[in-house]
């Protein structure tokens, strides 16, 4: 047993190590593309189908809380990429690792517009159920202020030639806006709220009805499959467009591979 | 349709659709871009 845990974390180790290099990433996530968006697209409308139509609906909120399919995926992943991200940022200021300095402007990117997309689809969440469109509430504007530290990201890692320079920078301003994360989790709790709770946590039972979780679980993996896939993506063109130089692009692009 | 919630559950789709849609035509810009890079590094003047 603990030979095979040994085993296992020394093979992801090796795998990490790998994909450290641009051109071993390039190559590595070649096949995933297709399987990622495939999975992605099939998640996405069967978790949209299920929950548009076959969960029952709320019995204060009615159809209203079908936004949720929406929304909670959107703010879930809008803070997860950023806690990526901050992992990757400890990667480029420590070990000064190439591709860390990549994926963080790309998946700032991703982190950018699922924020985007959480706070517009609250908004047209809370019309129907608080009467309003926004309030300046600890959770909403929390939440609007991971998508300024977002765009101050994506804005300083363009305003720098040299490349190193500007994920440099970009990482010291990722581990400074780490400090909003616990703020909007916490929000709810600390301060009188319109917003409500958390109704899913990992380690509590969740406070939705299992018809509607499923479906949502769904939407989950098909956000985070979506976002997977435009990030290989996203990190694929960047490495090009980085090491454009290269003797191995030429020969990866004539081969497809 | 919806519980006269249509508009508002409509409005949430459309905004997700319309982010996927600017994600991917970012990333096609982009593509684009890169491709014109690496063409002008190949067709560069060999001295």
């Amino acid at each position: 047993m603990l030979k095979s845990a040994f085993f296992l974390v020394g093979s992801m180790g090796n795998f990490l190590y790998q994909m450290a290099s641009p051109k071993a990433f390039y190559r590595l996530t070649q096949p995933w593309l297709k399987w990622l968006g495939i999975s992605a697209l099939i998640c996405i409308i069967a978790g949209s189908v299920w929950g548009l139509f076959f969960s029952p609906p709320d019995y204060q909120q009615g159809d209203a809380f079908r936004i949720i399919y929406l929304h909670v995926p959107a703010a879930f992943l809008s803070i997860s990429l950023y806690t990526l991200m901050g992992f990757l940022a400890l990667l480029v200021l420590v070990w000064q690792l190439k591709m860390a300095g990549i994926l963080l402007g790309v998946v700032a990117q991703l982190g950018a517009s699922m924020t985007f997309l959480a706070l517009v689809t609250g908004s047209i969440w809370g019309k129907p159920m608080w009467g309003t469109w926004w309030v300046w509430d600890s959770r909403l504007t929390s939440e609007l202020i991971l998508l300024f530290l977002y765009l101050a990201i994506l804005v300083s890692k363009s305003a720098f030639s040299s490349q190193a320079q500007g994920d440099k920078l970009i990482a010291i301003l990722t581990l400074v806006g780490l400090i909003d994360l616990p703020i909007i989790h916490y929000s709810v709790y600390w301060w009188n709220s319109l917003h409500q709770g958390a109704s899913l946590s990992l380690f509590a039972k969740p406070k939705i009805a299992l018809s509607m979780l499923y479906p949502l679980v769904v939407m989950f993996a098909g956000f985070s499959l979506y976002c997977l896939w435009m990030i290989l993506h996203k990190a694929r063109n960047e490495i090009l467009e980085r090491e454009y130089r290269q003797s191995w692009v030429l020969s990866s692009i004539e081969t497809g591979k | 349709m919806m519980g006269g919630y249509g508009f508002y559950i409509g409005s949430a789709y459309a905004a997700a659709g319309l982010i996927f849609l600017v994600n991917g035509f970012s990333l096609r810009w982009q593509k684009k871009r890169t491709q014109r890079k690496l063409q002008q590094w190949w067709q560069r003047p060999q001295s």
